[in-house]
């Protein structure tokens, strides 16, 4: 964002403010009591989604016993001894050097999203591909499905790799999918990526850097 | 209007938008609940009065040149615009905004077009009309200005969109008249 000292579209803004009664205040998709902005997520494999729920709810829902919904962790931790080379890396086929892959359970496919002009792009990853990169990294098989995933940053000489709850991952995806501009993404969107990669290097939790829904 | 009359509006409509931000993000659901509800009311209530208002003032004698003076005062404008009772819809502010900043735009030898003008998003694409090089400076700051341009003049816009400045790699423009023109 520029730094202007004239107004902005404060218009829109207000209406907008006005009339949504949803926009600021996030409510549990369980139970319907509204949430802070720092509230917990739960997945749901079988429909592929991401849900924002109280602390009653997770509780009640969130731990192991198999009912449909695993609770997203709240650490993210950077995998220092992490192995893999620039061939590695060039034969997944990934057009940019940032991009997150995480294991999904009906089906146990491997899926890598990254940025792109039409937003963010979902592949398949080859599994011999995976079991390679699982033999390289053993720590990668700590990794829960559907609720955690890898997160490698590539981008200008980077080589940082991160074990990243998932709901941080869509955030990620809000993030591009907000900034994106023309073809190459331009200056905002990749700004917005490296604010939210130095909040994962110091451990910021990003809450306030992204709402969903 | 004075400026400082001017200066005090827009300190005020800069206020407003610092403050949705902090309701937007305000931990305690309820408190900005209820300053969305407030805030509502008060927007129906000013609303529906000016609606009248206007309209009693539309069918009145000399009405049409009264309405006219009162658009060009910045306090009365910004109070139509915030009501949706502008006499000129977005699309036309739009326009008027963007002609107004071609000549200023042709100096750095780009070309402006309005691509699309729909649900609050105004999309724009710039184009070199020549082969003069901007500097990077320049680069820098016109995105802003161009959508301060349009702001001002349509504050009820969304978001603004500028097609064909590629700001990571500093070239200024898709097209570099190669056309061999004059």
């Amino acid at each position: 964002m520029t730094v202007s000292s004239r107004p902005g579209n404060w218009v829109a803004r207000l209406q907008r403010f006005a009339r949504d009664r949803h926009a600021a205040a996030e409510y549990c998709e369980l139970c319907s009591v509204p949430l802070p902005p720092d509230h917990l997520h739960l997945v749901e494999p079988a429909k592929r989604r991401l849900l924002c729920v109280c602390r009653a709810c997770d509780l009640l829902l969130g731990d192991d016993k198999d009912n449909g919904y695993r609770r997203v962790p709240r650490r993210a931790e950077k995998l220092e001894n992490f192995r893999m080379t620039d061939a590695e890396w060039d034969a997944l086929g990934i057009p940019i050097g940032l991009a997150f892959f995480c294991q999904g359970t009906p089906g146990g496919h491997i899926l890598a999203f990254y940025p792109g002009p039409a937003g963010p792009t979902e592949s398949l990853l080859g599994l011999s591909a995976w079991t390679q990169l699982v033999a390289n990294n053993p720590m990668l098989t700590e990794q829960k499905p559907d609720v955690e995933a890898l997160l490698v940053n590539r981008i200008n000489g980077a080589r940082e790799y991160y074990r990243v709850p998932i709901d941080r991952c869509y955030a990620l995806v809000g993030l591009i999918r907000t900034h994106w501009r023309g073809v190459s993404g331009g200056d905002e969107v990749w700004k917005a990526i490296l604010d939210f990669m130095s909040d994962l290097r110091e451990q910021r939790d990003g809450t306030g850097a992204y709402h969903h829904g | 209007m004075s400026a400082r009359n001017k200066q005090g509006l827009d300190q005020s409509l800069r206020r407003l938008e610092e403050l949705i931000g902090v309701l937007e993000a305000h931990p305690e659901a309820a408190a900005s609940e209820s300053a969305r509800e407030l805030i509502s009311l008060i927007l129906n209530l000013h609303g529906m009065g000016l609606a009248k208002l206007m309209a009693i003032l539309a069918k009145a004698e000399g009405g049409a040149a009264t309405m006219a003076r009162l658009v060009e005062d910045d306090q009365v404008r910004a109070m139509l615009l915030l009501h949706g009772l502008h006499p000129d819809d977005m699309e036309t502010r739009v326009h008027r905004a963007v002609d107004r900043l071609r000549p200023h735009l042709g100096v750095h030898g780009l070309r402006i077009e309005i691509l699309e003008i729909g649900r609050g998003v105004v999309q724009l694409r710039l184009s070199a009309s020549g082969g003069i090089a901007l500097k990077a400076s320049t680069l820098l700051t016109l995105p802003g200005e161009i959508e301060d341009a349009i702001v001002e003049a349509a504050p009820d816009v969304d978001k603004v969109i500028i097609d064909g400045l590629d700001l990571t790699t500093g070239v200024a423009a898709v097209n570099t008249g190669q056309d061999g023109g004059p």
